[in-house]
């Protein structure tokens, strides 16, 4: 009957990041108690995780007695956001001084097929209803203002964490809504590059968003735009978004993928998939086809295409099947001189990179993850379908196929 | 075992008077009447040394005690995900407990040890859900009846 429970310092941990800096008090606190074991009861055999640092997750409200930021000389902007793979409007070159960037992200709790072929779906957790969340953009020295609304029709706590940004957990510790609340984040873009930013509420719930699509990408351009080694410009035409999903999503005792009737409830189910670390999907833009038939990107030869290539949780690899990247930042880091004439590149979990290609050639472009089962068989792959005329200068088909000359 | 029975025994000399504890049993559901997301009874009102053993009939639930709202010196407690757990409250005073997956729908249930009749001032002065924090407001009117 004396049983007691298996309990964690984590969990003291974790829920100090939940609260940010609210309890702070409370938590060094009960960190305290915690250290004091009740006397003589029976525990199991547990590892305990090594407790992390209080101060490394709560703080006394620095915030709250920080002066005030200077932003005289700046200038409100609206961004209007859009979904995928469309990118927002925005300067290459910045003019004119920085900007307080203003946007708002709706959260949205929604049922999304990820495959029609299986019927497989999920669901999501989305920033404005996509997956991924919309691309925003900005320039160095601008500042990020976000309005973060969680309406109170969803059911779960979320907030965001920018890896763009610096402090307070990347803003995550600034930015918890639950249901019917908002709130709004202020950050300045001191680092050029792409940087993934995702939902980030705590514990298992971390990986449970972000693996239900809770993430995306914030691009910082330099304010005198893309430039090569030699510090050339590098213009381009558009830019298209792409978020690589892993999905672990379920299934029953048959192997079906199970249906829930509500945003949460494979909560349990979903923290056990994961434990594989084998995705039942990974998929471009939300579910598999996404960026496939009426959703392919068109282009036209001569034009200067951006991929901005997303991936919160997992590696890939992305490769232009038919061309190359021209110009790469694999790291997503734009401090530093692009890669050029790659064929395929890497992109860590947990963060963005960008490769630059101008098309030469008309037709049909597979864009995947070149680990082809992935491609294949979870779903990583997009296409472009190229207009524009044929350079038999590059490619000629000599010989149709025929049979073999005897 | 012979450990968990000397422990037992400690337990009920330090506890003094009451000989037994009682266990009362709290069930987690996704559904009861017009509420969803639920522990039943919300409100349990229990001796020093009593436990309550939380059964998730409905799979997915968990039981934890919130920062914040416990009593000075109790020792924060966290059940798994879908199993049921026990836990004994040795410290008198009022506890908040959640759903880890169900907090922000409402998920808590509160607990009582010993005579308190009034919650700490702070008890509510944490971060809580919108709905939870009625649900707890709900609760906390049964300490004095």
């Amino acid at each position: 009957m004396l049983k007691i429970v298996d309990t964690t310092t984590l969990n003291v941990n974790r829920r100090a990041m939940l609260r940010g800096s609210l309890l702070a008090g409370a938590v060094a606190a009960m960190a305290g108690t915690a250290a004091r074991a009740q006397p003589a009861l029976p525990r199991p055999n547990v590892v305990k995780p090594r407790p992390l640092p209080v101060h490394t997750v709560s703080a006394e409200t620095p915030e709250a007695k920080a002066k005030p930021a200077d932003l005289s000389g700046y200038t409100r902007v609206k961004q209007q956001l859009v979904q995928p793979p469309y990118a927002p409007e925005h300067e290459q070159v910045a003019t004119g001084g920085p900007k307080i960037i203003e946007v708002t992200m709706d959260i949205e709790e929604k049922l999304m097929v990820v495959d029609e072929d299986t019927g497989a779906s999920i669901w999501a957790l989305t920033y404005n209803g996509s997956v991924p969340g919309p691309l925003i953009i900005a320039h160095v020295g601008d500042y990020v203002e976000l309005t973060l609304r969680n309406p109170a029709s969803n059911a779960m706590e979320h907030n965001i964490d920018f890896h763009a940004s610096t402090g307070a957990l990347g803003g995550g510790g600034l930015t918890h809504v639950f249901p019917g609340e908002e709130t709004v984040l202020r950050y300045k873009a001191t680092k050029p590059g792409v940087f993934t930013y995702h939902c980030a509420p705590g514990g298992a719930m971390i990986p449970y968003h972000v693996t239900h699509g809770m993430n995306g990408t914030m691009m910082v351009l330099p304010r005198e735009g893309l430039k090569d080694k030699d510090g050339n410009p590098l213009p381009y035409d558009k830019i298209v978004y792409v978020g690589e999903q892993d999905y672990y999503l379920p299934r029953d005792e048959n192997g079906e993928f199970k249906t829930y009737e509500a945003a949460g409830d494979d909560y349990a189910d979903s923290v056990d998939a994961m434990r594989s670390l084998v995705p039942t999907h990974s998929v471009f833009n939300g579910a598999a086809g996404a960026l496939t038939g009426e959703g392919a990107i068109k282009a036209r030869v001569g034009e200067t295409v951006l991929m901005v290539h997303n991936q919160a949780n997992r590696d890939t690899r992305p490769h232009l099947i038919g061309g190359h990247g021209d110009y790469v930042w694999e790291t997503g880091s734009f401090g530093d001189a692009p890669q050029t004439g790659l064929e395929t590149w890497f992109i860590r979990g947990g963060s963005s990179g960008a490769a630059m290609y101008t098309f030469r050639q008309p037709g049909v472009y597979a864009y995947v993850n070149h680990n082809l089962i992935e491609a294949a068989l979870l779903g990583a792959t997009g296409h472009f379908v190229v207009e524009g005329e044929w350079d038999n200068g590059l490619m000629e088909q000599v010989a149709a196929p025929r049979p073999i000359a005897s | 075992m012979l450990r968990t029975l000397a422990s037992a025994l400690l337990l009920a000399t330090l506890v003094g008077g009451t000989a037994l504890a009682e266990t009362v049993e709290v069930r987690m559901l996704n559904k009861s009447g017009k509420e969803t997301m639920v522990f039943e009874p919300a409100f349990v009102r229990i001796a020093k040394g009593d436990t309550i053993k939380f059964v998730p009939e409905d799979k997915g639930h968990n039981a934890e005690s919130i920062d914040g709202m416990l009593p000075d010196g109790a020792e924060p407690f966290k059940g798994k995900l879908g199993k049921e757990v026990e836990v004994t409250f040795v410290t008198p005073g009022l506890y908040g407990v959640e759903c880890k997956p169900h907090f922000a729908m409402g998920m808590v249930m509160t607990v009582a040890v010993g005579d308190v009749t009034a919650a700490p001032d702070d008890f509510l002065a944490g971060r809580i859900p919108p709905k939870a924090k009625k649900r707890f407001e709900d609760q906390l009117a049964n300490l004095n009846n």
